[in-house]
């Protein structure tokens, strides 16, 4: 008896938890179909009446989240490419090549992790603002692409490689370059996904950076398009609820789906980071 | 048409440790040689300068007429078998196969087929479509083999191929390897610590110690004529006997405990000490009281095709094997005396054979 | 053994040189240099400069004017009083709260896949538009966490307007975006407890308090460390959720500046330099003290 009554306590515990935690969504969502007069509501409305999808057009028309979209998209996408390229070929060289000091200057970049983003973010504004690339899709898309943390991450991955494998290519006939395109990559499948999805993710939502490079309503990426959207909107909460949906949705559907892989990611690339 | 190989003056160092020194040796084309010693000994680490992982600190490598020495490994024409493979995991046996035909960009459909012939000649085909970790220990091995000839290399090296195998396992790979040797004619070099194998498969052994050659030869002539004691004592099972003794005469040995052997010392001045090595089929029972050495049985071992007898001669146990059909049993005292042709004398300080 | 070390030993294949990895390397260092080893420099050189103009690119000479400087500043000081804050609330709330979380959800429960779903979404979505939907939740007249105290008599509070509650209503919204990611670690630290601990345990008539007192929290401690000094890093870089919650601003009537928001402040809106610089240096010599805690931490994590 006494052991079925703490499995419920455990239960309510872990589902009240539970719910405190999807509140803020639910809360976004449901607002998001209401209209100006049941968003006034008190009590308020638990369920939407309709699901009028109205704040969702004026959020895509008025506020072109549509464009915003498409520029997050096309960001995210061409920053994970350049990270994935960029982190494969530094972490190789790191792991599997040799060259004088090579262990002892890849601690010196381990060290450069300590330093905020935040505080890089900002000088790096300035060497924007000096190669004259504001509001340029290159500003938001090449300056994090080099990331310490990921060529950590694979570089422990690759040195987890038995080197007999590496003998066995080279003895096969292939270049270096060949053994790390046919038989490395393909291997580490698991960390590159790792990375592909940290820094997908990253991206999405990064908004310090592209808040200091992006002035020109057209190069807004959804975080921007947002906070803008609030200035300008400012008390149209159901209209702000869409805007705010349109920004999470995209990772809540890639989380639905992701979940374990994300959740693996995140255990890994957080003791670091 | 089979390459040999030319190893001159070849010295290896790591970080100042000197592995290998001064080692010339030509290993005969076309056939199987194998490099026998313990751990240690060097034998990995000629073979990874043969094959090129490991660059050379001094000497020159040849393949008939053709230096290798300074050429990295993709240059050299090689077949390697690793000891844990090194299979491919995210390829089929068919990819791990052709994969060296597939760098040297053969089209794919040739590639196929030429994979599969050796599939077949190594009785894999029909896992051809398998990756790696679905197959047994043995069926991985028999791929990397086939995945080393796929190429066509002039030279085959197989570094302790069969040391993660199960035992029975092992006897049916060593006899397939040594038939697709036979059947190919390649020019191959087998590394082993394990000398029943290397005996039974080699056409050559090169025995090693400490980066130092011990013997090279057919397998029969280091067995039956040692260089020295660590040549005698490394082959054979069981292992050779061996007796601290003094030349007492030209047929006489005494051991310290005054035991007497009836052996001809040829002409080795009474007084020297030496070392006498006996191998267990050496001994013969006698009954000829003034000729033989008493021993003690202390224990029989039944071995299926023959009887090992533990002996036990002065304080010194020692294993024996007669042919015919005499039986001892245990607390038996017998007679024994010293064929010629499975023992030697040994110089007590060098090891070399006297 | 002698013999595996050896077979193990990174044979290099290419001669040691610079020329092919470099190759590999380029790109890397060419990104790394401008963005991340340029500003270092920049930072550690402007914040010693004196009268520093960026626009022109003048100054006087170098000394620790600017470090004076912000020292005197009570917007500084408050900055510090305010990260100092949210981190003393928030780490020791989500470390308590995360650890009782991940204790029950490292039991064999059922839901595993919504439990993971529930506790672990706020790590993927933005905090920008969380923080909007928060701001939205605080809301005095129609916000819902108004209603629920309404529900138990409680006058409405002005979460936002209010500099007396603002601090804790960043807190609240702090605490709830840095659950999932410390519950995560929990969890992985829990998973290398071997189950044959409580086996034992059990056997031996523990009850399931005694357990976790005597083996969970002992085992786990270094977790713990690990854990608390991770997230006070992090939290001590406390920006996007004040952007967020006050609409760009630090705090109702500018009463809630954090570290960073000041660096931000007054680098991007008032181009003081410097004086960013100088306290950008300040903020990195914490995080500095902090990671080399959390390195000492994990190597002694390590070799147990």
């Amino acid at each position: 008896m006494k052991r079925k009554a703490s499995r419920v306590a455990i239960y309510a515990l872990l589902i009240i938890g539970a719910l405190t935690m999807l509140l803020p969504f639910y809360w976004m969502i449901i607002s998001a179909f209401k209209t100006p007069e049941q968003i006034a509501q008190m009590p308020p409305l638990w369920f939407p009446t309709s699901f009028r999808l109205d704040n969702f057009e004026y959020a895509m028309t008025y506020a072109a989240f549509g464009r915003y979209i498409f520029n997050s998209l096309l960001v995210t996408v061409c920053n994970m490419v350049c990270t994935m390229i960029i982190t494969i070929l530094a972490a190789f060289a790191f792991s599997r090549l040799s060259f004088p000091g090579r262990d002892v200057i890849f601690s010196i970049f381990l060290g450069f992790m300590m330093v905020p983003f935040e505080l890089v973010a900002i000088t790096n504004y300035g060497t924007i603002v000096q190669m004259g690339g504001l509001d340029s899709y290159a500003a938001l898309i090449f300056p994090y692409t080099a990331n310490v943390l990921y060529v950590y991450i694979l570089r422990n991955f690759f040195l987890g490689i038995p080197n007999s494998l590496y003998h066995a290519a080279r003895i096969d006939g292939a270049s270096n370059f060949k053994y790390l395109t046919r038989i490395m990559i393909p291997v580490a499948k698991p960390a590159l996904v790792t990375i592909a999805l940290l820094n997908g993710i990253d991206t999405w939502n990064s908004f310090l950076w592209p808040m200091l490079i992006v002035n020109d309503p057209n190069m807004r990426t959804v975080t921007i398009g947002l906070t803008s959207f609030v200035q300008d909107a400012g008390i149209r909460y159901e209209r702000l609820m869409a805007a705010a949906c349109i920004v999470v949705l995209p990772m809540i559907v890639l989380f639905l789906f992701a979940r374990k892989y994300i959740i693996t990611a995140m255990a890994r690339g957080g003791i670091k980071g | 048409m089979a390459m040999n190989i030319r190893l001159e003056h070849l010295r290896k160092e790591f970080a100042g440790t000197v592995a290998l020194d001064d080692l010339s040796i030509t290993f005969q084309s076309g056939k199987l040689t194998t490099l026998l010693g313990p751990s240690g000994c060097g034998k990995s680490t000629l073979l990874n300068l043969i094959s090129g992982i490991l660059p050379v600190s001094g000497g020159g490598i040849f393949f008939s007429d053709k230096e290798v020495t300074k050429l990295p490994p993709d240059k050299r024409n090689v077949g390697l078998v690793f000891q844990n493979y090194a299979l491919y995991p995210h390829m089929s046996v068919c990819d791990n196969i052709a994969f060296p035909l597939e760098i040297k960009k053969v089209p794919k459909a040739k590639r196929r087929e030429r994979a599969y012939e050796l599939a077949q000649l190594l009785q894999i085909s029909d896992y051809f479509e398998r990756k790696p970790s679905q197959l047994s220990g043995g069926q991985q091995q028999r791929v990397a083999i086939a995945r080393a000839l796929a190429k066509e290399p002039d030279i085959l090296l197989l570094d302790e191929p069969l040391s993660n195998l199960d035992a029975r396992l092992r006897l049916e790979m060593r006899e397939e390897i040594r038939r697709l040797q036979l059947k190919t004619g390649i020019t191959t070099i087998f590394v082993t610590h394990d000398q029943e194998e290397a005996l039974s498969i080699s056409d050559y052994i090169l025995l090693m110690r400490k980066g130092i050659i011990q013997q090279y030869g057919v397998p029969q002539e280091l067995y039956d004529k040692p260089a020295n004691s660590f040549v005698a004592d490394f082959l054979g099972n069981p292992p050779i006997n061996m007796f601290n003794v003094t030349v007492e005469g030209t047929d006489r040995l005494a051991t310290e405990d005054g035991i007497v052997f009836h052996y001809p010392t040829g002409a080795l001045e009474p007084g020297r000490k030496v070392q006498f090595g006996v191998r267990s089929e050496a001994f013969t029972v006698t009954d000829q009281a003034d000729l033989g050495t008493p021993a003690l049985v202390s224990n029989v071992f039944l071995n299926g095709k023959e009887t090992l007898y533990l002996l036990q001669i002065g304080g010194q146990s020692v294993r024996a094997t007669f042919n015919g059909s005499v039986r001892f049993g245990q607390g038996d005292t017998i007679l024994v005396s010293v064929g010629g042709s499975h023992s030697h004398l040994f110089d007590a300080e060098s090891g070399a054979v006297l | 053994m002698l013999k595996k070390k050896r077979k193990d030993r990174d044979y290099p294949l290419t001669p040691r040189t610079f020329g092919e990895p470099l190759l590999y390397l380029l790109p890397f260092l060419l990104i790394i240099s401008i963005f991340m080893i340029y500003p270092i420099v920049t930072i550690f050189s402007s914040a010693f400069f004196e009268n520093y103009d960026y626009l022109k690119g003048t100054f006087t000479g170098y000394g620790l004017d600017n470090f004076r400087q912000i020292f005197a500043d009570p917007t500084f000081l408050a900055s510090l009083r305010n990260t100092f804050f949210y981190v003393v609330t928030v780490v020791p709330i989500s470390t308590a709260l995360s650890l009782l979380i991940a204790v029950l959800l490292n039991q064999k429960i059922h839901f595993q896949a919504f439990f993971q779903f529930a506790y672990f979404l706020p790590m993927v979505t933005a905090l920008i538009a969380v923080g909007v939907v928060w701001k939205w939740m605080y809301h005095y007249d129609y916000g819902i966490i108004n209603f629920f105290l309404s529900c138990f008599g409680v006058e409405p509070v002005h979460w936002l307007e209010d500099p007396n509650v603002a601090p804790i209503a960043l807190t609240i919204y702090g605490i709830w975006n840095k659950l999932p990611f410390t519950i995560i670690l929990f969890l992985s630290g829990l998973q290398t407890i071997d189950e044959q601990y409580y086996t034992a345990a059990r056997v031996d008539g523990a009850k399931s308090g005694l357990i976790f007192r005597r083996i969970t929290l002992p085992m786990l401690s270094p977790t713990i460390a690990l854990v608390m000094i991770i997230n006070v890093i992090n939290t001590s870089k406390v920006f996007n959720e004040v952007f967020a919650l006050f609409n760009g601003k630090p705090g109702p009537a500018y009463s809630l500046y954090t570290m960073v928001f000041y660096i931000y402040e007054n680098f991007y809106n008032r181009w003081n330099v410097s004086i960013a610089c100088a306290a950008a240096i300040v903020l990195f010599l914490i995080v500095f003290a902090l990671t080399l805690l959390q390195m000492g931490v994990q190597r002694r994590w390590d070799y147990r």
